[in-house]
């Protein structure tokens, strides 16, 4: 028998899939951003699938948690954000692969 | 795109985005969650009147997480900071 | 046993992290008036407000001696704290947050004739306050969603911080990648949040330490232990996600390098003991955290010998060091834990002051180069001793006090039947002699010409010197370390049921 809650963190754990896929793969900065961003999605929506275990209640701790996480996650990707402007402005182009100069 | 063009490092990644794939679709599906297995009561909102979910949530994060909310807000300055520190000129102060 | 600091309105926030917040929030007022005034005020500021919170660790480390059982509780609202966000400071808080003030003290200090010549001076000092502020929260938090609120305060302050120097492009690029990889642990570090609260249904420690009496070695607590070594392990620098860590640490300013490597990995590595501690019991970890350490140290140690930049050595010298604080952790008895600690509170001395005198050579020398700075013991003579009292102790040679800590570490692990570990701890720490020995020769060598005696500034050469007195000293005279350290680690390791007894109990 699967419960709704296993079918739920499929879903999430493709998310989680995606998002490292996009880290891994993608060579722009703010692809990469936005490849964290889609992490700190899905940690929420795990939240979120988490919260429903008696039928007809509302779990308010996690939906507080959710809410001050995504006021979290938005600082730190301002954050990086100011970053790649940065870059940007310092060399004209956001390809990382072009732009690793640090060696062994 | 030819088969020369794919690289050694492409395989390894792909083998390894396949076997996390495998091995959490088999986590979530076959073996059950211990969801709330160590739990001792907990404190809960009843979803009947509709409205009231929200009012309810929202003292309920108040009154036990304000302390949480008052940091965070110390967090958003500090990422304000941040920013002014990356995006200002150089000018020497002095 | 329930202790209120400061009530602000029922708010109730530890002393410290009060102090460092606060001092935070005032410095761009400081600033602006420094623009105009033209007086040093925004670094009296940061060495007055890091100095009054070493004061205030200093009188919460008498608090918590004094009370019951030894753990304080602040919440907010007096709220029952099973679903409030609360701070539980214990010997362990106390102990590292003891550390981090100390070497933020030191580092004020240092940084006031370092910064001199840079630009955007009260983003620096306000920045460093907050940095500051997240890891004595991190490290007095009782809650695991405080834990992560004043995470991401220290995170996002080091990613700026390492970045500050934004005219070249190392520091962009090293900033940008330890942002990525940092920012990916944190999420995975609310993964764990989130699998702990679907297992137990509150996020406080003490609620773990309850619920987790006795762990099956299921699928889902194995992927649990995953996500939680991940989550804690970027910051930590434990084996394969420790390569943001040879950039980071040499192109950030030396001040703040100093600060990364002697309090910010060990606070990573803290959050994983104090979770390993109340979620696990230590047969489930011994291994796993076993085989980690080994892989950390013998990486740190084979790469730190092909460096050729001075910061870069002391970097993977880090990450090393990590490794051997990983076989106290593995070990897994208070014994070992205590051995963490203390090698905690002396690398912490020993890294801070050989990041600090090498950033006095390399402001003279304008050269990171190991080569490049041939001689120059010659020239900066008193400098040259602090590096080298710090490569010995980080060595662990007698007399200093890096080898009391190894020392401990080490035997912890014979203890549990981890020979192979000690073996190759051993063999590790003969093997650091090598490249450490390399640097202290260039230093000790004859220059090509004499440029006679060229002292680093007043406040670097002050605070290197004494750093170095102070290794000598906790070298001949281990007690009072050793003391708090014993105390910490029983707390953690044994008295769980005092920990858990003064939440459950009001």
């Amino acid at each position: 028998m699967i419960s709704e809650l296993s079918v739920v963190l499929v879903f999430i754990f493709l998310q989680f899939l995606i998002g490292l896929g996009c880290l891994t793969v993608k060579r722009d900065m703010v692809r990469l951003l936005i490849g964290v961003e889609i992490l700190f999605n899905a940690a929420n929506l795990c939240f979120v699938a988490l919260s429903s275990h008696v039928t007809g209640f509302v779990d308010p701790l996690p939906q507080s948690i959710v809410m001050m996480a995504i006021v979290l996650d938005g600082s730190v990707i301002a954050v990086g954000l100011a970053i790649v402007i940065n870059a940007y402005k310092h060399y004209g182009t956001l390809d990382i692969r072009r732009l690793m100069r640090l060696k062994w | 795109m030819n088969l020369k063009s794919i690289g050694y490092t492409e395989v390894v990644g792909l083998l390894v985005v396949l076997g996390l794939a495998a091995s959490f679709s088999w986590l979530s599906l076959q073996v059950e969650f211990p969801y709330h297995e160590a739990d001792s009561g907990t404190q809960l909102v009843p979803a009947e009147p509709y409205k009231e979910i929200a009012p309810a949530v929202s003292r309920f994060m108040w009154e036990t997480r304000g302390q949480d909310i008052a940091l965070q807000s110390f967090v958003i300055f500090a990422s304000v900071i941040c920013c002014l520190a990356m995006l200002k000129e150089e000018v020497p102060d002095r | 046993m329930v202790a209120q600091m400061i009530p602000l309105q029922g708010l109730a926030v530890p002393t410290p992290v009060l102090i460092l917040v606060l001092g935070g929030v005032i410095a761009p007022f400081m600033g602006l008036a420094a623009k105009r005034t033209r007086f040093m005020l925004r670094e009296f500021w940061a060495i007055f407000v890091t100095a009054l919170s070493l004061y205030s660790v200093y009188q919460l480390y008498l608090q918590v001696e004094a009370s019951v059982g030894h753990v304080l509780v602040v919440s907010s609202w007096g709220q029952n704290p099973p679903f409030s966000g609360c701070f539980e400071v214990d010997m362990l808080g106390v102990f590292m947050a003891g550390s981090i003030t100390f070497l933020g003290v030191l580092v004020a200090i240092y940084s006031t004739s370092y910064m001199e010549r840079e630009t955007r001076l009260t983003e620096f000092y306000t920045l460093f306050l907050f940095l500051l502020a997240g890891l004595v929260g991190v490290t007095m938090a009782g809650d695991f969603f405080t834990l992560f609120i004043f995470w991401e305060l220290m995170s996002i302050s080091s990613y700026i911080l390492v970045a500050f120097l934004k005219q070249n492009w190392g520091p962009l690029e090293a900033g940008f990648k330890y942002f990525v990889m940092s920012a990916t642990g944190s999420a995975f570090l609310l993964f764990s949040m989130a699998f702990l609260y679907g297992m137990v249904g509150s996020l406080n420690f003490a609620s773990f330490a309850v619920a987790f009496s006795d762990m099956a070695f299921t699928p889902w607590t194995v992927t649990l232990f995953t996500f939680l070594v991940v989550g804690f392990g970027v910051k930590a620098a434990i084996f394969p996600l420790h390569t943001w860590l040879p950039d980071a640490h040499p192109e950030a300013p030396s001040p703040v390098s100093a600060l990364l490597s002697g309090v910010v990995i060990e606070t990573g590595l803290y959050g994983l003991t104090r979770i390993m501690f109340l979620v696990f019991d230590p047969g489930f970890f011994r291994l796993p955290i076993a085989v980690l350490a080994f892989l950390t140290m013998t990486v740190g140690n084979l790469t730190a010998l092909r460096q050729k930049d001075l910061k870069r050595l002391l970097a993977y010298s880090s990450i090393a060091q990590i490794g051997y604080m990983l076989v106290g952790l593995a070990a897994g008895t208070a014994y070992g834990i205590m051995g963490l600690l203390l090698h905690v509170f002396n690398h912490s001395l020993m890294k801070g002051v050989a990041f600090l005198s090498a950033g006095s050579l390399i402001h003279h020398a304008e050269t990171r180069d190991i080569d490049e700075l041939r001689g120059i013991g010659r020239a900066m003579p008193l400098t040259s001793l602090t590096l080298l009292v710090a490569m010995l102790g980080l060595g662990g040679i007698p007399p200093l006090n890096g080898f009391i800590s190894k020392f401990i570490l080490f035997n912890s692990a014979i203890g549990t039947g981890l020979i192979w570990l000690t073996v190759a701890g051993v063999l590790n720490s003969t093997l650091s002699m090598g490249y450490y020995l390399v640097v202290i020769k260039n230093l000790l060598a004859k220059p090509e010409e004499d440029h006679g005696v060229h002292e680093a500034p007043l406040p670097m050469l002050v605070v290197t010197l004494f750093i170095a007195v102070l290794i000598l000293v906790f070298g001949v005279w281990p007690q009072p370390a050793i003391r708090v350290a014993d105390m910490a680690a029983t707390g953690l390791v044994e008295n769980v049921a005092e920990y858990i007894s003064a939440i459950f109990t009001p």
